[in-house]
């Protein structure tokens, strides 16, 4: 609550104050979303480095907030959560908020990739839900070039070898009705290579089951991608039992055998370095974090309430943001620390902050 | 099973009392089925909102096709026909349910905002509003054509155009919407309509808090402008329909509050049950009167909208606080799963 009030009494000359005295100490710092206990959304900068989470800037959102791409210079992009009409590009160092609005054809999806003079943001085309990738200049966010990503509901994108790889989670919605799930027997979920020039698809891969759905990517330094599946199976108990993880080799899209069950919602996965972990899933309807080897085996799944948002940090650790809470875990798995992050309803996704 | 039965004296106003919570302890209300819940909008709300539209549309057709949108008269006739049928369409599509969504009504007559350029390119290539994108049609083409575009004839006859096409599916949805209220039987058909309603509830809060508030907010405080652009920002900038915007603003918010908090209580069967009504029928009045209380919180901060605009970053935040309630605390105790929720994956 200090370094709130702090915010609040010095907003404006103050905040450079707030963030100087963080910075002092080189202490973890990310890039987070979460609701107040009043139901507000805010975006922010985060302070992991004592025994609580602490927020060193913070700027209130129209929408939830969803994914948050690292600008390398001290800002961030924040994507409004599907079917968002806002885009952020905030540097609060500089007090600058640059807001993007949607302009009525097409809705962001959730996520977005920074890949050196391009920001590639992942939108729904409001007609007919057609999915799209859209290069945009990082600076002015202005749009130079849009390609289909030949599925519908695109969610999460990254790079990998050379080119964008994109999730169509395939859950059929309209705009009329936001995120209401309609007609699941049309449901077509996809993973799509696109060339990052001409958007030409370079391939594209499906699971067996129609019903499970490809929607967040993390890339191993392996070059493994590892994928975060949710299930959208119409029985409960197929659902609950459902697998939530992926691998893709960049030739073949498989489901590792002999998963947990994790109520089938993986919320969000990220990469790890360091020991026998390669990915960490975060699940939070069963209130655990995943961590699995490379092959897709399960070594370990901590407890954390509402796990979800998840981050590699610089030493290899994993660390997770859940309700009012968040979990530190070293890179052998041993050691775990819990941090106080009272009234913090954090959001899906956390991206560590690099300047 | 009616644990007791009320039969109103008389109608309530339709604006919110000033009634005591507390009363309610003591008036007995019905105890209303979820069909009780869907046909009563139905009948009383859906059906006769589209028969109303389908008038104003025809009147709109009709006044442009009288004395065409060329000359002074027929131009300030086309005006006034507009903008009742905006606000007709308005009260029927707030709360976007059944034909609205099926046909996908709201994209194919009301797509915004509003795009000059698409639609001068239709009129320029003398196209039929068939083959014309949703951006150069619907009542925001119109606007422009009413209000904006230069008077010649190619223009004035695509506005003719535009409104025998609003008209036709105006006409439509009235069919469709009569026939709905019969055809709403059944207990599947029952729950899947009573979901639908309440989620597109929240989404009517919704567009109305960003399409209405929250966008122009910030548009305005992003561009250093002295007041926010409201949707209808053709209509707006004409002296003689200055509150275009803010007339239809008011007539969403109204719309909603009415299928929520209107204090009538008709017999089951026999009216309009709103939603703290219908919760009152199950006994939970607690929760009904937070749900007032809020309805009545939000009211004021938008009826004050007309002071300034601090006042309407207020409105926006109370629009947002009665959609958290209903999704949290209303929905999850009459077991709806909403679309719209923040609860749902992603």
């Amino acid at each position: 609550m200090l370094r709130r009030d702090c915010l609040k009494i010095l907003a404006g000359l103050g905040l450079a104050a707030c963030l100087s005295s963080a910075r002092a100490g080189e202490r973890l710092r990310l890039w987070a979303a979460w609701d107040s206990p009043e139901g507000r959304h805010y975006v922010g900068l985060l302070d992991l480095g004592g025994t609580r989470v602490t927020a060193l800037a913070e700027l209130e959102t129209p929408t939830r907030a969803h994914g948050l791409v690292d600008g390398d210079d001290g800002s961030v992009y924040v994507l409004a959560r599907r079917p968002g009409e806002w885009m952020l590009h905030w540097a609060p160092r500089q007090g600058a908020a640059q807001w993007f609005w949607q302009d009525g054809d097409r809705r962001f999806s959730g996520h977005a990739l920074r890949v050196a003079d391009r920001l590639f943001t992942v939108e729904s085309e409001q007609e007919d839900g057609r999915g799209m990738v859209v290069a945009r200049r990082p600076d002015t966010q202005a749009e130079l070039a849009a390609w289909p990503t030949h599925g519908t509901d695109p969610h999460e994108l990254l790079w990998h070898q050379g080119a964008l790889l994109v999730a169509n989670g395939g859950v059929p919605t309209a705009p009329e009705t936001g995120r209401q799930k309609l007609d699941m027997s049309r449901m077509d979920s996809s993973l799509v290579r696109l060339e990052p020039v001409s958007g030409k698809r370079l391939g594209q891969w499906r699971l067996a089951d129609p019903r499970l759905s490809i929607r967040h990517l993390a890339l191993h330094r392996s070059g493994t991608v590892g994928i975060a599946l949710q299930a959208e199976h119409d029985e409960a108990a197929e659902k609950a039992a459902a697998p939530t993880f992926a691998l893709f080799d960049g030739e073949k899209l498989h489901l590792p055998p002999r998963q947990s069950s994790q109520a089938g919602y993986g919320g969000s996965i990220v990469a790890l370095e360091g020991g026998d972990a390669a990915f960490a899933l975060g699940c939070p309807r069963t209130g655990r974090v995943v961590v699995l080897d490379q092959r897709g085996s399960q070594l370990r799944a901590p407890e954390l309430a509402e796990a979800c948002a998840l981050a590699a940090g610089p030493g290899g650790e994993l660390l997770a943001g859940g309700r009012e809470q968040a979990l530190q875990l070293p890179s052998g798995g041993a050691g775990a620390g819990l941090l106080a992050a009272p009234a913090y309803r954090f959001d899906n996704h956390w991206a560590l902050a690099s300047a | 099973m009616i644990r007791s039965l009320f039969l109103a004296t008389g109608l309530l106003a339709a604006s919110l009392s000033a009634q005591a919570a507390d009363d309610w302890r003591q008036v007995a209300v019905p105890t209303y089925t979820p069909a009780h819940f869907v046909q009563g909008q139905g009948q009383y709300w859906f059906a006769p909102q589209a028969e109303r539209f389908a008038r104003q549309a025809a009147e709109l057709q009709a006044a442009l096709a009288r004395d065409g949108a060329c000359t002074a008269e027929g131009l300030a006739q086309g005006r006034q026909a507009w903008q009742k049928a905006v606000e007709a369409w308005a009260r029927l599509s707030t709360v976007a349910v059944g034909p609205v969504n099926e046909r996908r009504s709201v994209r194919r007559i009301d797509f915004l905002p509003v795009r000059p350029a698409r639609i001068a390119e239709a009129v320029a290539q003398g196209q039929d509003t068939e083959l014309a994108g949703a951006a150069a049609k619907g009542f925001g083409a119109m606007e422009w054509l009413l209000w904006a575009a230069p008077r010649d004839e190619a223009h004035c006859a695509y506005a003719l155009r535009v409104a025998r096409e609003v008209n036709g599916e105006a006409e439509a949805l009235s069919r469709a919407f009569a026939e709905r209220s019969g055809a709403l039987q059944g207990d599947v058909a029952v729950v899947e309509a009573m979901n639908e309603s309440l989620n597109q509830w929240l989404g009517g809060v919704e567009l109305l808090r960003m399409q209405w508030w929250v966008r122009p907010l910030s548009d305005m405080q992003q561009k250093g402008k002295s007041a926010p652009t409201l949707p209808r920002q053709f209509a707006d900038q004409a002296g003689e329909a200055a509150s275009a915007s803010r007339s239809e603003r008011l007539v969403r918010w109204e719309t909603l509050m009415r299928l929520v908090a209107a204090e009538e209580v008709p017999a089951p069967g026999q009216g309009l049950v709103s939603l703290a009504i219908y919760l009152r029928g199950k006994g939970l009045n607690p929760l009904a009167d937070k749900l007032i209380a809020q309805v009545r919180l939000t009211d004021q901060a938008l009826r004050q909208t007309l002071q300034g605009n601090e006042g309407e970053a207020l409105a926006a935040r109370r629009l947002a606080e009665l959609k958290a309630l209903v999704e949290n605390e209303v929905t999850p105790v009459l077991d709806i799963r909403v679309g719209f929720s923040d609860a749902d994956g992603d």
